[in-house]
């Protein structure tokens, strides 16, 4: 019985589902584009200047700003504005529409909390003592990835 | 041999059984109704799409509706650093009233995490009139007053 069982199991996955699963998984897979450089430089310039009057400081891991800074930089090219790179949403360009997470988002705003960890305020146990990032560690930290 | 393989109510579940909750009449005369050709493959369609998954129902709007306006008091300490005239200010037992839900925008739903926006005016010294503050809140973050 138990061999019938396993004759069975491969029957019923058969060739037929299993492409088709393949096929779909295929279709899901995107291939990740790059955010064009003169975005991540306008994201830069804003991360820099937004840290400067929100008396903020990044991360002492320039490698967590450098990946956010490039998220914001893809969202600015994909929905053409700086959505957190760092939530779920179900409606990119309604949530882009309204505005809460666009950033700087309304946490940091009024609150300066920065989940992303992009600003950080100096009593955070990760902020580091500076408020500028070159685009060469921004590239050399996401080159990694 | 080839009669089981046909019929896979012999295995305990097939795990290839997807049974549509809109046909509960398949389960009437069998749990394991034999499949037909066409029912050999997956067909499970659960997808959500976003157009679904992100509209708001109308109890949902009109819930949301009826709060605005509501007088709230913020029951926790809460900094807020966006008022040019007031630089640290703490909103604690501060009184405001509801202005906005910002999670329902055009029907669709928003998952912004502060959905309450509230309206304060806040006495300022050396100021005849008081600052207007507009804030985020959570649910948890104010209590409403009579």
């Amino acid at each position: 019985m138990a061999t019938q069982a396993t004759f069975l199991g491969s029957t019923l996955l058969s060739p037929k589902l299993d492409s088709s699963l393949r096929r779909s998984n295929r279709l899901k897979t995107r291939a990740q584009v790059d955010p064009s450089d003169k975005s991540v430089e306008i994201m830069r310039k804003f991360s820099e200047q937004y840290a400067r009057k929100s008396g903020t400081y990044f991360c002492v891991d320039k490698g967590v700003t450098s990946v956010v800074i490039k998220g914001l930089a893809d969202h600015k090219d994909s929905l053409g504005a700086p959505l957190c790179p760092c939530r779920h949403y179900d409606d990119k360009a309604a949530e882009v529409g309204q505005g809460f997470w666009n950033c700087p988002c309304v946490p940091m705003r009024e609150r300066k909390e920065c989940h992303c960890m992009l600003f950080l305020t100096p009593d955070n146990d990760f902020a580091g003592q500076e408020q500028t990032i070159t685009l060469d560690e921004i590239k050399e930290a996401t080159s990694k990835l | 041999m080839t009669s089981c393989a046909t019929t896979p109510s012999t295995l305990p579940f097939s795990p290839l059984r997807c049974v549509s909750p809109f046909h509960p009449t398949r389960f009437l005369n069998s749990p394991f109704p034999r499949p037909s050709i066409s029912q050999r493959g997956f067909s499970c369609h659960v997808a959500v799409s976003s157009d679904i998954s992100s509209s708001v129902t109308s109890e949902e709007e009109a819930e949301a509706a009826a709060k605005i306006g509501k007088k709230v008091r913020v029951t926790v300490p809460l900094k807020v650093y966006h008022v040019m005239k007031i630089p640290d200010l703490d909103l604690c037992g501060l009184e405001g009233a509801i202005k906005q839900y910002v999670a329902i925008w055009k029907g669709k739903r928003i998952t912004a995490n502060l959905p309450f926006k509230v309206e304060f005016f806040i006495p300022v010294e050396g100021q005849d009139k008081p600052v207007k503050v507009l804030a985020h809140l959570r649910e948890d973050e104010f209590e409403y007053v009579d």
